[in-house]
């Protein structure tokens, strides 16, 4: 049955990976004219679709395992990576390099990445002066960091130029792939790929953060360290794919929740497919995204709208969330 | 007479930043082998006392050791080897049966790996013996109380803990399944272990326990065979209402007056 499920999601993934190298709005674009065809045609699938529908699959299985992660550490399904302030905060990092380096594409991504470890770092040090339940203060924290780093998306973009700037900043939020290129893959496989293997490997212990804390003590956690660096390791992932992506919402509270539907709620069983759902569904919402109009439509849309009608899709069935 | 003990020695614990403490100056000693009771009103620090034997928090002053043929060692030493059995348990995800208890076997298994054939065919037995075979598959979400009592009790034994602690474990069950844990924890004991359980009704105590920890108000507490311990007086000075304790020709009957 296990097996099954997995061949049948591998073979769905391979299907939806080849077709979104077929689709797009190039004229004429027939797949078998590549090995003859002009040269323009060649440049556009090897140097732009390629590495693209690579970055999407990659994104969404990393987004979608940071969810996973967090849902898990926090006890709650309904909780995703961003929790702790790492998505607004990354996009005030986004939009700060914006504005002071004109939008060079490796300031924007180390600003986005830097900032959201920051609000991580704010977030804990604030949850530590705070008495009580460790993790509530974590999310408590987190929902006002979250709230400052808004604050000051929102004063960028009254500062930010009306005409270039701004527009910039907006399709940046609203998350988008349109800038992935070879070069930008490998920066981002460089952090997302040695994470995801520590999750592959831990993703039959990673049970335990679910548990309560002094059972999961009794079970052998007894190391803080281990929930630091696993919570560590899971807003890593978020904030260095939210900083090559933008915002793009709703893949990690939605994907994990549907993996555990469909393989229940063991880590071990519900991690590889969280990873397969999470890359199906981000490129064939990327698919749309570059497709669908002649202009390109930012992927957070397709994941916000998407991901919502499948939200509801869970809450009518409420039962199998928890 | 048994020559293993769990010795507390002095032990105080307060809270982070409170001044009065918990648990002031215990000293006793639990033979290992035994059923243990901890026995007292609401709020008198039975669970504080399962968190330190658990080592979940450590005294701040005083030791707890367990001494074995003479060989006296920190309890905290012993990894993986104390069970833990909390009140109520805060599940958020939908486990089956089998894959709950499986995550008992957690101590045995290194941190990057799953659980090996062993670890799944130890989880079978235990299944078996505690006679969840047919719930197995089931979700934790669809069985009923005393079942998911069943269960996370299994999930504690594939622990393969030396020293089983539970808190308040009879409450919230009904008769039959209160009667079936008792047999257990007494089972339990036949083969070596050691139960420590917590519970405020005295009759449980006096018909399935060998020693007892009674705990009152203001860090007073007595502590030995429950034979010796469980008489009228004792229980009505900690429970602060008059009890009678009647024990006759092994019939045992607790009359709150």
């Amino acid at each position: 049955m296990k097996k099954i499920r997995l061949t049948g999601l591998i073979a769905c993934l391979l299907l939806v990976t080849l077709l979104s190298f077929l689709i797009g709005r190039y004229q004429n674009d027939n797949p078998f004219k590549l090995l003859s065809s002009n040269n323009l045609f060649r440049q556009l699938f090897l140097q732009l679709r390629i590495p693209r529908v690579l970055t999407a699959l990659l994104i969404g299985s990393g987004l979608a395992l940071a969810g996973l992660v967090t849902q898990i550490i926090f006890q709650n399904p309904l909780a995703d990576g961003g929790l702790l302030g790492v998505s607004q905060a990354a996009g005030f990092g986004a939009a700060l390099g914006i504005l002071v380096f004109r939008g060079n594409s490796i300031w924007v991504q180390l600003f986005a990445f830097g900032f959201g470890v920051i609000a991580l770092i704010i977030s804990m040090l604030i949850s530590g002066r705070i008495r009580g339940n460790k993790i509530l203060s974590l999310i408590l924290a987190g929902i006002a960091v979250s709230a400052i780093f808004s604050a000051g998306i929102g004063i960028l973009k009254y500062l930010a130029d009306p005409v270039d700037q701004l527009p910039a900043i907006v399709f940046w939020l609203l998350g988008s792939l349109a800038g992935s290129t070879w070069p930008v893959l490998i920066r981002t496989m460089i952090i997302i790929l040695p994470l995801m293997i520590f999750f592959w490997f831990y993703r039959w212990r990673l049970n335990l953060h679910a548990m309560d804390k002094e059972i999961a003590f009794s079970l052998g956690l007894k190391n803080k360290f281990e929930l630091w660096a696993s919570l560590l390791a899971s807003v890593l992932l978020t904030s260095s794919i939210i900083s090559i992506s933008g915002i793009v919402g709703w893949i990690g509270l939605i994907i994990p929740n549907y993996a555990r539907m469909i393989a229940g709620s063991d880590t071990s069983n519900s991690i590889p497919v969280t990873l397969l759902l999470g890359a199906i569904f981000t490129m064939i919402c990327d698919d749309l995204a570059r497709a669908l109009l002649p202009g390109e439509i930012p992927l957070g849309i397709f994941t916000a709208f998407l991901g919502a009608l499948m939200f509801i899709g869970l809450l009518v069935n409420k039962e199998k969330i928890a | 007479m048994n020559s293993s003990f769990i010795r507390f020695n002095n032990v105080s614990f307060s809270y982070f930043g409170r001044k009065e403490k918990v648990i002031k100056d215990f000293s006793f000693e639990i033979p290992t082998g035994s059923r243990t009771a901890l026995l007292g009103l609401n709020g008198t620090g039975k669970t504080t006392l399962l968190m330190l034997l658990l080592g979940y928090i450590a005294p701040i002053k005083g030791t707890i050791t367990i001494s074995k043929y003479g060989q006296e060692s920190p309890l905290t030493e012993m990894n993986g080897a104390v069970g833990y059995l909390s009140q109520n348990e805060n599940i958020p995800f939908d486990y089956t049966v089998q894959e709950f208890i499986m995550l008992g076997r957690a101590p045995h298994i290194l941190k990057f790996n799953i659980p090996s054939k062993n670890d799944i065919m130890l989880c079978q037995q235990i299944i078996e013996s505690l006679d969840l075979k047919l719930l197995a598959s089931s979700k934790l979400g669809e069985i009923s109380g005393g079942e998911l009592q069943r269960v996370r009790i299994a999930r504690t034994l594939a622990q393969e803990p030396e020293i089983i602690l539970m808190d308040e474990p009879m409450t919230h069950l009904d008769i039959k399944n209160k009667k079936y844990l008792n047999e257990l924890i007494t089972n339990l004991k036949e083969t070596g272990k050691t139960i420590i359980y917590s519970t405020h009704d005295p009759l449980d105590v006096l018909n399935f326990s060998d020693s007892c920890i009674i705990m009152g108000r203001n860090n007073t507490y007595e502590a030995g065979e429950t034979e010796i311990i469980i008489q009228s007086k004792t229980l009505s000075d900690f429970f602060e209402i008059p009890i009678t304790v009647v024990n006759e020709k092994g019939n045992k009957s607790i009359i709150i007056h």
